[in-house]
């Protein structure tokens, strides 16, 4: 893109569920393009512009839009309204255990995810080892993965999420990954990746791991933006908007 | 549209060579290049591989040393300067065809600023006669963002005051408020439903950087020029916001219970009007 | 259309993961149980030895066709059908078999049901290698007609792939449509020619629209290698009923792609 190098914009980005009756009401309508009678708006008219190697915490309730606006970023959803352009590979550390093919062995998930994320084989060649050392699995690495506990499964999706060179990070915070040192390795591999400037997004409902990670803090509420600024600011914000019932 | 079907297909597919060009002359390395998803999605580049070197053999780019690849001439001359600030612009209520044509009938100036200015504002008013109330909101921050860029401080945060103007009108709540008219929902569920409304944070970040040119005549002029179907907010109420976010007082919390005293007492002046 | 060449590529681009995936599907489905891989040619002996039982035996129907034992005419039919029957039901539960293909990454969804029709295939092609095995066993000798069985092999699976694209993407929108499909599909194998010579219906109209049972077609064609000597372009009436065919049943899956693709990750 242009000379300010955006690593993810959105621009008045709308995402409504149509609610229907039935399924059947809901293919009807969508084969024959009818407007749904109700929708819900999950995210309504956002607008954000996040230059590459920024680290910007993202607060808000469950329910805010947040997860909704997360899916859109790494492709797995698409906007009823408006732009979501990325720029670079995104890594998302938000369902470790997801896209496992269950039969293939933990080496061989490593490819195949590599490969769905769009990292090349010889590069993936390249970080196996480093993947295979950071996951701690020993010899299930040659076993499918359906024989992993969950616990193992974090660790492994963990550890290729992590290695792969992304240039747009995005973590949630709620995701426990193992042990208490498991989790130290987890924290200290991630300040690793921001250090080599990737964009980083960060989900959580701790203040104090948004201001360790972060510098601009963007708060969620009802599918909108309702702040952004710089990190203390925003935490404060965000702690100070009262929770109506 | 004033084109033909096989000009717009011409168009389209100089449009998405020059964003594509743009792309792979900041990212060289063809074979180590994660391609964006929107080429696909608003591009229509499906395989982006095959189109980079499709690219190659048209001889918009040639191989260099170590996998990278250059643009010639020839590319770099595809990169028009206006494809890539259209693109970069981003509008989702105005297309390529739109602007191109546009251009054709500007006399005077036919920068890119004045064609998407003339443009957008012929758009705002379609929306409006549709009643598209967010559309025109947002058409007023591009407006306002785009006199910033020219330097027209006060043209700029006319607009900016207009986006501000139909933020806080809780136009969302049109069709609540035509419900509750309708009795189809209680006093006690419509006030329920009021979730506030929201000020965006790059509406508050437009005013503060124009602050300085801001005049009474200014907010006169923003309030009540333009009809929205709801108003939640008074004139007073309206320079009172203005004043706050100029002077970095602006309460979220204060301002939100404003609101819903606002909404609450436009729902008792419906339920009077329905005696 | 864009559509179709969005679809093409995909499936270029794709194609390593798809033929992991398809591997990895043919796996799951015996892996598990004791006898594993054998299951594989358990089922469909024991289908094919039911039929034959209920119709020759039982209802002494079978007669030879065209020279050839009944049984032989029986199994040419019979196997391809197992793939077809197999695609018909698993292409279309396909991407909800694979949600987390759609809801959790980047995929393409327009490449997951061949995914599932790939898988079978490959299945397919064991159990049509040991038919042709029990074609010599029983004394009929390879001939050149035998070339157009890997014709009719390439057409079913075509076909059989438009149409898991379609159903796929149908059965995500609706669990009504994907019962449909699991009760039509026996309807569709009596109506179709694979117990009975469809050509010896008596009833014009009905033999037309028996004729253009995608089944029929492929059965008839496995028919004609096999048995009838037929060449496939001796036969144009199946042929152009195929064309028809699978002409309408792309443009249906495009068409229902391109409407529903959007939508898709938002109802899983």
């Amino acid at each position: 893109m242009s000379e300010k190098e955006i690593a993810i914009q959105l621009k008045n980005v709308s995402k409504k569920f149509a609610l229907f009756k039935s399924e059947n009401a809901r293919l009807k309508a969508m084969l024959l393009r009818k407007k749904p009678e109700k929708e819900k708006i999950a995210l309504n008219n956002v607008s954000l512009e996040i230059p590459r190697g920024e680290s910007v915490a993202l607060f808000g309730r469950n329910g805010a839009g947040k997860s909704t606006l997360l899916k859109m970023i790494t492709g797995v959803i698409y906007p009823t309204v408006g732009y979501v352009r990325v720029n670079g590979r995104v890594s998302a550390l938000l369902e470790l255990s997801a896209g496992f093919d269950p039969e293939l062995t933990g080496r061989e998930n490593i490819y195949f995810r590599g490969q769905i994320m769009g990292v090349s084989k010889a590069e993936i060649r390249e970080l196996e080892g480093e993947i295979i050392d950071f996951a701690e699995l020993g010899d299930y690495m040659d076993q499918p993965v359906r024989t992993y506990s969950s616990g193992m499964r974090a660790r492994l999706g963990f550890a290729i999420n992590a290695s792969i060179r992304p240039d747009i990070l995005i973590v949630d915070e709620a995701l426990s990954v193992g042990d208490k040192i498991f989790r130290k390795k987890c924290n200290a591999k991630v300040r690793e990746v921001l250090n080599n400037g990737t964009t980083f997004l960060f989900v959580t409902h701790s203040l104090a791991s948004a201001k360790s990670f972060c510098k601009r803090g963007v708060v969620m509420r009802h599918g909108q933006i309702v702040y952004d600024g710089d990190i203390d600011s925003a935490a404060d914000f965000y702690d100070r908007m009262r929770i109506e019932s | 549209m004033k084109q033909k079907f096989s000009e717009k297909r011409k168009i389209w597919r100089d449009y998405a060579r020059a964003i594509f060009l743009n792309y792979i002359s900041g990212h060289p390395k063809l074979n180590a290049t994660t391609y964006p998803a929107y080429f696909q999605q608003e591009l229509g580049i499906s395989d982006s591989h095959s189109y980079a070197k499709k690219m190659i053999r048209q001889g918009y780019l040639a191989w260099q040393e170590d996998d990278c690849v250059a643009l010639t001439e020839r590319g770099q001359a595809a990169i028009a300067e206006d494809y890539m600030r259209f693109f970069d612009f981003a509008s989702p209520y105005v297309t390529i065809y739109d602007f191109l044509d546009e251009r054709e009938r500007m006399e005077e100036d036919t920068s890119f600023e004045a064609t998407m200015l003339s443009l957008l504002l012929k758009q705002m008013k379609v929306r409006k006669a549709e009643g598209d109330d967010q559309s025109v909101k947002n058409i007023h921050f591009d407006i306002g963002a785009l006199y910033e860029g020219l330097g027209y401080q006060e043209d700029a945060l006319h607009h900016y005051l207009m986006t501000l103007y139909y933020d806080i009108s809780g136009m969302e709540y049109y069709d609540l408020l035509v419900a509750y008219v309708a009795k189809k929902v209680s006093r006690g569920e419509a006030q329920e439903s009021f979730d506030g409304v929201c000020v965006e944070p790059r509406v508050m970040e437009g005013l503060l950087r124009l602050k300085e040119v801001c005049t009474p005549a200014m907010l006169d002029k923003a309030f009540g020029s333009e009809t929205i179907r709801v108003n939640l907010c008074s004139r007073k109420d309206f320079n009172a916001l203005v004043e706050d976010i100029f002077n970095g007082a602006y309460e979220y919390d204060t301002w939100m219970d404003r609101f819903r005293a606002n909404f609450a007492a436009m729902l008792s002046y419906y339920a009077k009007k329905k005696r | 259309m864009s559509v179709l060449n969005e679809v093409i590529r995909a499936h270029l681009h794709y194609r390593k993961q798809l033929f992991k995936l398809a591997k990895s599907d043919l796996v799951k489905t015996y892996k598990g149980a004791a006898l594993g891989w054998a299951w594989a040619f358990i089922q469909p002996m024991i289908t094919i030895f039911t039929y034959y039982f209920a119709i020759a035996v039982g209802l002494r129907s079978g007669k030879p066709v065209n020279g050839c034992p009944y049984f032989l005419y029986l199994i040419s039919g019979m196997i391809p059908w197992f793939y077809m029957s197999g695609t018909f039901t698993g292409g279309a539960g396909s991407i909800r078999h694979y949600r987390y293909l759609v809801t959790k990454i980047r995929y393409p969804v327009c490449t997951i049901p061949t995914i599932v029709s790939t898988s079978k295939l490959m299945i397919n092609g064991v159990l049509t290698v040991v038919m042709l095995s029990i074609f010599v066993a029983c004394g009929y000798r390879p001939t050149i007609y035998w070339l157009q069985i890997p014709i009719y092999f390439l057409m079913m699976y075509l076909f059989f792939t438009a149409w898991a694209l379609f159903a796929g993407m149908l059965s995500v929108m609706s669990k009504d449509f994907l019962h449909l499909v699991q009760s039509v599909k026996m309807m569709l194998f009596w109506m179709s020619g694979i117990l009975y010579n469809v050509d010896k219906v008596n009833n014009h109209t009905i033999r037309t629209i028996l004729k253009f049972n995608p089944i029929t077609i492929v059965a008839t064609g496995y028919r004609h290698s096999l048995i009838n000597k037929v060449w496939i372009w001796e036969d144009l009436v199946t042929l152009r009923n195929y064309v028809i065919v699978y002409v309408v049943m792309v443009a249906l899956a495009l068409w229902v792609y391109k409407r529903l693709i959007k939508d898709i990750p938002d109802v899983l």
